[in-house]
């Protein structure tokens, strides 16, 4: 018993701990300290939101003079100062706000109370928490409910109808400051700047993003649960975090693969994500990239070998060369393997190695492209690509084929269970991009699977059959041979 | 306690107590090869200990026996040739259903600078290169903003804002980007190796880091050389760090 009462003592102790720091209070000369060295950079010495990086960052650094923060858990403008020490210590996610948990918690209490003293008098005013109503769990009714009401209150309006931030009202959209803000993905919770959990959703939900279009809704939906009902209908969008490949397996099948994106093989297979980032090394470098993720399918058979690529772009761009351009994909190969896995410079190439690029483009379709760098290209002719793209909802999905053998050199030559380097550009036209100006990923792998055999199903029972041969023929003859000396 | 006398037993808890040590008890933890082999020796200093003379041997093969041979031991002789049959059978299982994983990269993480670098047409000499902006200690604290200006406009995407190889784009590429608070990057380098590294990116590097996969630019097309001595400096004086010096002959 003595031994229960310790434990308990000892549990409850260690849940008392942080509940007493959320009581604790910040210095707030001593965060001007951390301030200066950690956030400065972004914020400005200041607090005002004008660091050296601030310019280039989309979305701007928070002026914190202005008092104004997106993420907060209350019914007035102030937040609560554990709201302010959670966004210091989750960060930001989907901005170049990192979480700060690697700081000791006191200096991100200290910081708490700093970054507040640059706001002056316009936090005076006592945090009045929002109060959700009781949680409703996701069932088949609420996502039903959750639609309904997601649609009632024009959350299509921005978000899009499928979430995916491709709103007709997108385009006109501004933060208090005048500077234009997209409105979240919901297809992509992890880009969510309050956090994905459900609380969180809720509670962004409720009470809105302060400086940012998106109104507060507790008083805006019909009943209070609502709210929970539209929660689990957004939760229902998309993952809750995504899960990136490091490795492109092309799926063998020995039908004729379709070129319609919609086709049922397409929808049977898992699709392998991979994480774009910006192009950041030759001008127009574009630290602001708007598309992020592809998610690729891929499968041959004995002449072709097909890429179902989907993506998220919130319009089909329409090309005016001034401001609007195409919407591209590109699939970068090296022309040929060359020995020790040495590989052209990921950028597209430089003039001594160029890439082979397998590009889709909305104005042209598929074609192939020979790179020595990001502005030296070269239309490839002759080869025989095909392929089809549908757009539906702010998301492409294109499907470009070709043979498996090279027509020449320029030109790459996909072999069964060889792992070819591949890597991935990417345009969205509509917000500007052409050129150098993409978003894009360095090397990876790709690898066409061997039809795969079926040892698997058959070495299991005999490596167990073989191994109960053994154990009996032990154990006769150990009864043979009667009692150990 | 007399179980305890029994040598199985002693054998047995000798090798769980050794694979609990392996697994648990050495920081970081050790691979899986380095921890079988380790289990391997153990293995076979316990039939070492356990076969030392004839009574400790008896003393360990008499359980055994016993559940290959005894009548009351029947059930779990019968249990045991089912169990381990399967337990072998889901293991083979699990070797012939493997995918393949990209192939590694293996790839020297620090190559050895070179004597000398083309600096923009000029030849410059890294090895026993010194900062220079270091001799002027009046505008240190200049320099260190000048330095952190130009990574918050420049580096701060991959190497993130508190330079610990966090940045936001830092997810999409590998290797990861430098993580400068590690003590094992910059705080064991030279500040002339650095500068080569800034200034030739990831296609400056040699062949004995290939296949290279650094998306590192080339930063002299886009910095001058003060510059990038500023953002060196910037670096040690963040993270806390101190360059390592050249060897003095």
């Amino acid at each position: 018993m003595g031994s229960i009462a310790l434990a308990t003592a000892v549990i409850a102790w260690l849940l008392a701990v942080p509940a007493m720091a959320v009581a604790q209070k910040g210095d707030a000369a001593a965060g001007k300290a951390v301030y200066d060295r950690k956030c400065a950079g972004c914020h400005g010495v200041k607090g005002d939101g004008s660091g050296p990086a601030a310019e280039l960052l989309m979305p701007r650094p928070r002026d914190f003079t202005s008092g104004v923060y997106k993420v907060r858990s209350t019914v007035n403008r102030v937040p609560t100062d554990q709201d302010i020490f959670r966004t210091i210590t989750d960060g930001m996610p989907g901005t170049s706000m990192p979480g700060w948990a690697a700081l000791p918690e006191q200096d991100r209490w200290n910081l708490v109370a700093y970054i507040k003293s640059f706001a002056g008098d316009k936090l005076q005013e006592a945090p009045r928490k929002a109060e959700l109503p009781p949680d409703v769990s996701p069932s088949p009714a609420s996502l039903a409910r959750g639609k309904e009401m997601f649609e009632a209150i024009e959350c299509h309006k921005c978000h899009g109808v499928e979430g995916r931030a491709d709103g007709v009202s997108r385009a006109e959209l501004k933060d208090d400051w005048g500077h234009p803000v997209k409105p979240a993905n919901l297809s992509k919770r992890w880009t969510f700047r309050g956090g994905a959990g459900r609380v969180d959703v809720a509670m962004r939900m409720a009470v809105g993003v302060l400086g940012t279009p998106m109104p507060a809704f507790l008083d805006a939906v019909e009943k209070p649960e609502d709210i929970w009902h539209v929660t689990n209908y957004v939760l229902s969008l998309g993952p809750e975090a995504p899960r990136y490949a490091t490795l492109i397996t092309v799926g063998a099948v020995s039908d004729a693969i379709p070129d319609d994106p919609a086709a049922d093989l397409w929808r049977t297979m898992a699709g392998q994500s991979i994480p774009l980032m910006g192009q950041v090394i030759v001008d127009p470098r574009n630290f602001n990239p708007a598309i992020d993720m592809i998610t690729v399918r891929a499968v041959y058979n004995e002449r072709e070998i097909a890429f179902h690529l989907t993506w998220d772009d919130p319009t089909p761009s329409k090309p005016d060369g001034k401001e609007t351009f195409a919407d591209a994909v590109s699939l970068q190969f090296p022309p040929a393997a060359a020995p020790g896995g040495v590989r052209p410079y990921f950028l597209m190439g430089d003039a001594s190695d160029a890439v082979y690029l397998l590009r889709w483009q909305s104005d042209q379709g598929v074609l192939e492209v020979a790179a020595n760098g990001p502005t030296k290209r070269r239309a490839l002719t002759g080869g025989e690509v095909s392929g089809r793209a549908v757009f539906d909802n702010g998301q492409y999905r294109v499907v470009m084929k070709r043979s498996l053998a090279a027509k020449d050199a320029e030109r790459i030559t996909f072999r069964p269970a060889e792992f070819a380097p591949i890597a991935f550009q990417a345009w969205e036209g509509g917000a500007g991009e052409t050129g150098a100006r993409m978003s894009l990923t360095s090397w990876y792998y790709l690898r066409l699977e061997e039809p795969r055999s079926n040892a698997r199903f058959v070495v299991p029972p005999v490596v167990a059959l073989l191994a109960l041969g053994g154990m009996l023929l032990i154990v006769w003859a150990a009864n043979r041979r009667g009692q150990p000396a | 306690m007399s179980f305890l006398r029994s040598r199985f037993v002693q054998a047995v808890l000798i090798l769980v107590l050794a694979a609990v040590l392996l697994r648990y008890g050495i920081r970081p933890p050790a691979p899986w090869s380095v921890f079988t082999l380790y289990m391997a020796i153990v293995f076979m200093g316990v039939l070492v200990f356990v076969s030392a003379d004839a009574d400790s041997w008896r003393s360990f093969v008499r359980p055994l026996w016993s559940v290959l041979v005894d009548r009351d031991k029947r059930y779990l002789r019968y249990g045991l040739m089912i169990v381990i049959p399967l337990l072998l059978g889901y293991y083979a299982y699990t070797q012939a259903a493997a995918r393949p994983q990209a192939p590694p990269e293996l790839r020297a993480v620090h190559p050895a600078p070179p004597d000398s670098i083309d600096l923009r047409g000029k030849p410059f000499n890294i090895s026993g290169a010194e900062n220079p902006l270091r001799k002027d200690q009046a505008s240190y604290a200049t320099h260190v903003a000048a330095g952190a200006a130009i990574y918050f406009r420049n580096c701060m995407y991959c190497h993130g804002d508190n330079l610990d190889g966090q940045g936001h784009f830092a997810p999409g590429f590998n290797p990861p980007p430098a993580n400068f608070q590690d003590p094992g990057t910059i705080a064991m380098l030279q500040e002339a190796y650095l500068f080569w590294r800034i200034a030739k990116g990831g296609p400056g590097l040699p062949s004995e880091s290939t296949p290279w996969n650094s998306v590192m630019p080339a930063w002299e097309d886009r910095l001058t050389e003060e510059q990038m001595w500023q953002v060196i400096m910037f670096l040690y004086d963040f993270t806390g760090q101190q360059p390592r010096r050249w060897e003095s002959h």
